[in-house]
């Protein structure tokens, strides 16, 4: 496999992760193009390539929100409703259901949401456990405390269908 | 044995207990209900995230990103050590492991293209592609990352998959498989479903919007895909066999049988 084989395979995670954990396109795209920069100075194991890449991601994503002093903000970040009348309802309905995953998301800690979406993303406990810095036998009941945390925030907000 | 952590069983779940343990807690799961109603609420919440969080729109700019990091590249910035480095390789050839897994596709998918056998088309199709050569990738949601990657020569472990149409579904069925093997399937639109057919064996996988990813196929595994999707793509270890889009039905790897009803694949990985 050489680079740009591995840059088309784990772009799309990675940039997904990022858009979901900062709630900002932009910021996602920034980040994962600026960690697959510092990948082609670091050549690795392929065994090493996806836990690294995210690591140096999640550390970008805390650099920029340092810089920016606006880390809530990163999360929030999501395209402002329009008014309903503007809008078909299942566009109103889908945009409030997104503003109520967002909250969910932003109402955990960064730890937890990185649980939830390096779950989400496929990777397995061990490789969670190097990116987070917790003991691999703990990833599991880590992210069952995370899910239900974050279901509980969601469905008081009355998303669940 | 006292009622299993949610930890435990979440880890059971996502396929991260080792095979004693994972033994060990069936056994146990077996014969207390409290601990099978707390599996099935756990998978419930997993379930339930998961489709949360495929509800935020993600569109991932891969062309404009790839073109961007070409031009930075090209740019010479940063100045690149060789890639992929010697450890890369090792890793690569230590990551290769010795198995096979047979893919069954059934003639009847070949419904989905009025008048065509498998063996015409396929034979057409893979003519057309070249063999290993495949067509652009559909545009189907993002999987989690493939278990491994595919070489040639080597033999080991055989499971069998069947791609039935029944009931206006295209299914994949596990017959027999390797404990290793892992299937995703992702599709474009409509929601598959999935169930054991094992009476007494719990199925572990993971889904989402779009993808569903087996991570146990043991006891063997029925996936229906909406006959109506639009796009789809079949996975077995990271090897893509089979994928629908616009243009129809492909298969994306060469065949070592073909019958007329059933072509059959090997997939090494």
């Amino acid at each position: 496999m050489d680079f740009d084989d591995l840059f088309q395979g784990l772009y799309p995670s990675l940039y997904r992760y990022l858009h979901r954990l900062t709630g900002d396109a932009d910021a996602a795209e920034d980040i994962a193009q600026e960690a697959f920069v510092r990948l082609l100075r670091q050549p690795l194991p392929e065994s090493e390539v996806r836990p690294w890449l995210f690591t140096v991601a999640m550390n970008l994503v805390r650099d920029r929100a340092r810089k920016l002093d606006r880390r809530q903000r990163l999360l929030s970040a999501a395209p402002p409703l329009v008014s309903a009348m503007s809008r078909p309802d299942e566009d109103v309905e889908r945009m409030e259901r997104v503003a109520s995953v967002r909250s969910a998301l932003e109402s955990l800690s960064e730890r937890d949401r990185q649980l939830l979406l390096m779950r989400e993303e496929g990777f397995k406990y061990e490789e969670i456990a190097n990116v987070i810095g917790v003991a691999p036998a703990s990833v599991g009941t880590l992210i069952a405390r995370a899910l239900r945390r974050f279901v509980e925030v969601y469905r008081a907000r009355g998303s669940v269908e | 044995m006292t009622h299993a952590e949610n930890g435990t069983l979440l880890s059971y779940l996502d396929g991260e207990l080792a095979g004693p343990q994972a033994r060990t807690l069936e056994g146990h799961l077996a014969s207390c209900g409290a601990c099978r109603e707390d599996l099935e609420g756990l998978r419930g919440l997993a379930a339930e995230v998961s489709r949360a969080l495929g509800l935020i729109p993600v569109e991932v700019p891969l062309a404009e990103a790839r073109a961007r990091f070409a031009r930075e590249r090209a740019a010479g910035n940063p100045p690149e050590p060789a890639w992929p480095a010697r450890p890369w390789r090792f890793a690569t050839a230590g990551l290769l492991k010795a198995a096979a897994i047979v893919l069954l596709v059934a003639g009847a998918v070949s419904a989905a293209i009025p008048g065509s056998p498998v063996r015409r088309w396929a034979v057409a199709l893979l003519l057309r592609a070249g063999v290993g050569d495949a067509p652009a990738p559909v545009q189907v949601a993002e999987p989690p990352a493939p278990a491994t990657s595919g070489t040639a020569g080597q033999t080991g472990a055989v499971s069998t998959f069947g791609l039935p149409v029944q009931g206006g579904q295209v299914r994949v069925s596990v017959r027999a498989a390797d404990p290793e093997a892992r299937i995703v399937v992702r599709q474009v639109d409509g929601e598959g479903g999935i169930h054991s057919t094992s009476p007494t064996e719990i199925l572990r996988y993971r889904t989402g919007p779009g993808w569903v990813d087996v991570l146990d196929v043991r006891s063997g595994v029925v996936i229906e895909i909406p006959k109506t999707l639009r796009g789809a793509t079949i996975e077995v270890n990271g090897q893509v066999f089979w994928k629908k889009d616009v243009d129809g039905l492909h298969i994306l790897q060469p065949t070592v049988q073909d019958s007329g009803d059933e072509s059959v694949f090997r997939a090494r990985s």
